[in-house]
C-alpha cells in the first residue's frame, strides 16, 4: 500500500478530534488544487501498477485505508504509529494498492510526486498504532451505522 | 474534513479505529495544549 502526496499531519478540524474526542478547533487543512491535480494524474498515469485507489479525506490515512480494506474484505497493517500521520487530513493525497510498490514509487519519483509505502493489506485484522481489532468486528460496526443513523436497524 | 461528507458510518468507524492506538489521547491532548 502506497500513499502519494505530502503528509504534514494536519489535525485541525479533523474527524479524529471531532468524533473521537469531541474537539472542534484549529484551521481546516490547506487546499491547493494544482498539486492535488498533479498527484491524481500521477496516480492514474500507470493503471497497470494500481489495484485500487482512494482519496484521503475524513479520518486521514487510517480511515481511508480501513475503508479500502473493508471493501475488499481483507485486513491491513499500517506501519506508522504517529497519530498525526495516521489521522491527519492533509489534502491532495491518495492511497494506492499495488503489488509492485518499487515500480510505483519509481513512477511517482519520476513525476516529482512524494510517495511512500505506508502499510500492507492482508490477514483478518486491522492493525495500527500498536493496536489491533478483528476486521469482522469493525466491518459490522461500519455497515450497521448508516442504517442505525436512519433508524432502520 | 469532517463537514464535507458527514457520513455516519465513517464517524462510527473512526471512533472505533481511534481506540486502537493507545497513545491517541495523549497526542491529541498535547496538540490541544499547544494551541492554548
Amino acid at each position: 500500500m502506497a500513499l502519494i502526496g505530502t503528509t504534514q499531519g494536519h489535525l485541525g478540524q479533523s474527524a479524529l478530534l471531532a468524533e473521537a474526542f469531541g474537539i472542534e478547533t484549529g484551521d481546516a487543512p490547506h487546499v491547493d488544487l494544482a498539486p492535488s491535480a498533479r498527484t491524481a494524474i500521477s496516480s492514474c498515469a500507470q493503471p497497470q501498477a494500481i489495484r485500487a485507489c482512494t482519496d484521503l479525506s475524513d479520518g486521514g490515512l487510517a480511515l481511508a485505508a480501513f475503508e479500502m480494506a473493508e471493501g475488499a474484505g481483507i485486513g491491513l497493517t499500517l506501519n506508522d504509529s504517529n497519530i498525526a500521520a495516521l489521522f491527519g487530513e492533509d489534502q491532495a493525497r491518495y492511497i494506492l494498492a499495488t503489488q509492485d510498490a518499487p515500480a510505483l514509487l519509481a513512477l511517482a519519483a519520476a513525476a516529482g510526486v512524494a510517495a511512500q509505502v505506508v502499510g500492507q493489506f492482508g490477514g483478518d485484522s486491522i492493525t495500527l498504532g500498536g493496536g489491533s481489532a478483528p476486521l469482522a468486528d469493525l466491518s459490522a460496526l461500519y455497515r450497521r451505522s448508516f442504517a442505525a443513523a436512519l433508524s432502520l436497524a | 474534513m469532517r463537514l464535507r461528507t458527514a457520513n455516519p458510518a465513517d464517524f462510527a468507524a473512526i471512533r472505533a479505529i481511534a481506540q486502537l492506538p493507545q497513545h491517541a489521547l495523549l497526542t491529541v491532548s498535547e496538540w490541544t495544549a499547544k494551541r492554548h
